[in-house]
C-alpha cells in the first residue's frame, strides 16, 4: 500500500544554504540531495543521513526489505517514497515492489528474510522490545552474532531516518512524483547514485578500543560492523554541535531512555547529565518523572515534553507538536533537537535488543 | 484449400488475440480491484491500531483472535454522569441521545488529547486506559491532566446545554494505577480490547466515592506516589468499598500549578 492517503504538514524549518555541507555531500553522493537545504542549518543531520546507508556487512541481502517495511510500519512517507524509487531506479518494476510488499505482508517470504524482517519490525516498535526469544528464532536460522546485531542496527538506522524525516515533515512529493517516471531517471547522471544503490559493504575503521565518547559501551559492542563506526562519528558530532547545549541534549537521551524502558541507556544519559553538573539523582528523577522541574531552562521545559512525543506517534500530530515549538526555538534550535530525538530513538532500541545478544 | 486453412489460421489467432486481450483486461480489472480492497484493509488496520496494539491488530488479522493476555501496569480511569439514569426518564429520547452523544465526543476528545485509550462505554459511563497500549512511564499524570481537561470539557458544554434550555450534567471520575491483563475478551461476535483486573474495579469504586464526598475527581494513593507534584490534592479519610479488602487512601484533585 503506498502511503499517500496519510496526512503530512509542510516542512516545519525553513530551506537554507550550507555550501560546505552541499561540497561535502557531492563528494560523498555525487549530488546535493533534495532536502539538504532543509537540513543545513544543523549539518551533523544530513552527514548522518549520508553514512547511514544500506551497505550492510552481514545482512545485504535483507537491507532494502528493512528499510521499506520498517519505514511503512512508521508512516514515514518520506522515506517510503524514497526507498521506492531507489527501488524503481535499481531496475525493479512498479509491480515488482508491489509483489514484494505482498509477499512480505502475506509472510510469503523465505524464512530468512521473515525472521529478519519481524525482528526489524520489533526493534522499530519496541513494544514490546525484542526478548531473548526472538533473538533465539534468528540463531536457529543461522543468524550470525554479528548479522544479529548488524540486524538490529539498521533496523534502529531507519527508525532514526523516519524520524528526522518525519517530525521535520520533509516534502514528500520529490520522491512520491518521481517513483512512476524513475526508469527515465536511471539514464540521467545521478554522480555516485548508482554505484551506491548497488551498496557494497564498506571498509570502515571500528570504533576506537579506547572510545570514551557518549555511549560508548554500545558502539565497542557493535564492534567493526560498517554502521557502528558510523554511529560513533554520529553521536560524536551531535556531542560537539554548538547549537543545543551538551546537558540539553542529554536531557532528550534520557527522555527516551525512560519512555522506552531502557535503563541502560537512561544510566549512561544521567551519567552525562553528571558531567554537566547535573548530578542529584533526585533533581534528574523529578525531571524524567514529569519532564519538568525549575532546575530547567525555558527552552528546555518545551523541548522535554515534546521529545517524549517522538517515541511512537502519527506523522501529522507530532508534526504539528513541532509546528508549535518552532514557535520558541530558532530553525537550528529545532533541527538540533529532532536530529537529536531521532538519534536517541536510534540509540534507545538498539540498545535494549543488543542487551540480549 | 490453401487460402480456406489461412482463413481458419487468421480466425484462429484473432480468436486467441481476442481472448488473449480480454484475459489481460480483465486481469488488470480484478488486480485494481483487489488493490482498492487491500488499501480499505490496510486502513481498518489502521483504524483498529488506534483501540489496540499492533501486535494484537496484526496477530487478528494473520491467525484470527487468539486467547492471548499480557500483564501491563497501567492507570485506568472511570468515569460516570451523576444522576443521568433519572435525566434519562425525563426527556426525549432523541435529545437524550444528542446530549449524550455531545458528551462522549468532548470526553474522548479530552482523553485521547492527553494519551489515554477509550476501553468501552459503559451506559453513560466511560471505562479509559493509560499505558495499555504502549509503555507509559507518565501515564499517571496523562490521566490526571485528563481527568481535569474532562472537567473544563464539561463545563463548556454545560454553558452550551444551559443556552439551549436542557439540562446541564455533572460527572464522577475515579483513578487507581495497577497491573492487569490486557487481552482481547468477549464473545465470536463482539470483541473488544480491554483491560482486565482489581485495577478496573477499583477506580470504578473510587468514581462511587465522588457522591458521597461531593467531589468530581478522586484518585487513589497508587495514582498519587507516581504524580506531578504540582498537581494540587486533597487528602480525604480513607474509606472501605465494597470487594476491596481494607480500606482505600483517596484524594480529591484541585488543579495543576503549571503549564499541563
Amino acid at each position: 500500500m503506498a502511503l499517500e492517503n496519510i496526512e503530512w504538514l509542510d516542512p516545519l524549518v525553513d530551506r537554507e544554504r550550507n555550501r560546505e555541507l552541499e561540497k561535502y555531500a557531492k563528494q560523498v553522493l555525487g549530488l546535493v540531495p533534495p532536502h539538504a537545504p532543509y537540513l543545513a542549518a544543523c549539518p551533523w543531520i544530513l552527514r548522518a543521513d549520508i553514512h547511514f546507508d544500506t551497505a550492510m556487512a552481514e545482512i545485504q541481502d535483507l537491507a532494502d526489505n528493512i528499510y521499506l517495511v520498517v519505514s511503512r510500519d512508521n508512516s514515514c512517507r518520506w522515506c517510503y517514497g524514497a526507498s521506492r524509487l531507489l527501488m524503481r531506479l535499481a531496475g525493479m518494476s512498479n509491480a515488482q515492489i508491489e509483489k514484494v510488499e505482498e509477499d512480505v505482508e502475506l509472510s510469503r517470504v523465505e524464512p530468512r528474510l521473515r525472521a529478519g524482517l519481524e525482528f526489524a519490525r520489533r526493534v522499530s516498535r519496541s513494544n514490546p522490545a525484542p526478548d531473548p526469544a526472538s533473538i533465539q528464532a534468528l540463531r536457529e536460522l543461522g543468524f550470525s552474532e554479528a548479522a544479529i546485531k548488524e540486524l538490529a542496527l539498521f533496523a534502529a538506522v531507519v527508525v532514526f531516518h523516519n524520524r528526522f524525516a518525519t517530525l521535520l515533515a520533509l516534502p514528500v512529493s520529490t520522491a512520491e512524483r518521481l517513483a512512476p517516471f524513475a526508469r527515465l531517471l536511471r539514464f540521467l547522471p545521478l554522480g555516485k547514485l548508482n554505484t551506491l544503490l548497488r551498496a557494497q559493504p564498506r571498509v570502515t575503521a571500528a570504533a576506537p578500543a579506547d572510545d570514551k565518547g557518549p555511549f560508548a559501551d554500545l558502539t565497542m559492542a557493535l564492534g567493526d560492523l560498517p554502521h557502528a563506526r558510523v554511529l560513533r562519528d554520529t553521536l560524536d558530532a551531535a556531542w560537539a554541535s554548538p547549537i543545543l547545549p551538551a546537558r540539553t541534549r542529554a536531557l532528550i537521551f534520557a527522555v527516551i531512555a525512560r519512555g522506552l524502558e531502557n535503563d541502560s541507556a537512561e544510566a549512561e544519559a544521567r551519567r552525562l547529565l553528571a558531567e554537566e553538573g547535573l548530578e542529584s539523582p533526585l533533581v534528574v528523577e523529578d525531571i524524567l518523572a514529569n519532564l519538568a522541574s525549575p532546575e530547567l531552562d525555558a527552552r528546555e521545559s518545551r523541548i522535554l515534553p515534546y521529545v517524549r512525543e517522538t517515541i511512537w506517534y502519527q506523522p501529522a500530530p507530532v508534526q504539528r507538536q513541532g509546528r508549535a515549538l518552532r514557535e520558541v526555538l530558532t530553525n537550528a534550535e529545532l533541527l538540533d533537537t529532532i536530529g537529536t530525538a531521532a538519534l536517541a530513538n536510534l540509540v534507545g532500541r538498539v540498545s535494549l535488543a543488543l542487551e540480549l545478544t | 484449400m490453401t487460402s480456406v486453412w489461412g482463413l481458419i489460421a487468421a480466425a484462429l489467432a484473432l480468436a486467441f488475440a481476442a481472448a488473449w486481450w480480454r484475459g489481460r483486461v480483465r486481469a488488470r480489472v480484478l488486480r485494481a480491484a483487489l488493490e482498492a480492497k487491500s488499501q480499505d484493509l490496510e486502513q481498518l488496520q489502521m483504524s483498529f491500531a488506534r483501540f489496540a496494539p499492533e501486535e494484537i491488530v496484526e496477530r487478528v488479522v494473520a491467525e484470527g483472535v487468539t486467547p492471548h493476555g499480557e500483564r501491563k501496569e497501567a492507570t485506568t480511569l472511570f468515569a460516570d454522569l451523576v444522576g443521568f439514569t433519572t435525566l434519562s426518564e425525563s426527556i426525549e429520547p432523541d435529545v437524550l441521545v444528542r446530549i449524550l452523544n455531545g458528551y462522549f465526543e468532548r470526553m474522548s476528545r479530552a482523553i485521547t488529547g492527553h494519551r489515554g485509550h477509550i476501553s468501552t462505554f459503559i451506559g453513560d459511563g466511560i471505562l479509559a486506559l493509560f499505558g495499555a497500549l504502549q509503555p507509559n512511564p507518565w501515564q499517571a499524570n496523562d490521566a490526571v491532566h485528563a481527568a481535569l481537561a474532562m472537567r473544563e470539557e464539561l463545563a463548556d458544554y454545560n454553558r452550551e446545554l444551559a443556552a439551549e434550555g436542557l439540562p446541564t450534567l455533572s460527572v464522577g471520575i475515579g483513578l487507581h494505577r495497577g497491573s492487569g491483563v490486557a487481552a482481547l475478551v468477549g464473545s465470536r461476535d463482539l470483541m473488544q480490547f480491554t483491560f482486565v483486573g482489581r485495577i478496573v474495579n477499583l477506580a470504578a469504586r473510587v468514581q462511587d466515592l465522588t457522591r458521597r464526598f461531593e467531589v468530581d475527581i478522586l484518585l487513589t494513593r497508587a495514582v498519587k506516589d507516581t504524580l506531578d507534584g504540582r498537581f494540587e490534592l486533597r487528602e480525604l479519610p480513607a474509606t472501605a468499598v465494597r470487594g476491596i479488602e481494607g480500606e482505600v487512601e483517596i484524594f480529591a484533585v484541585e488543579r495543576f500549578r503549571g503549564e499541563a
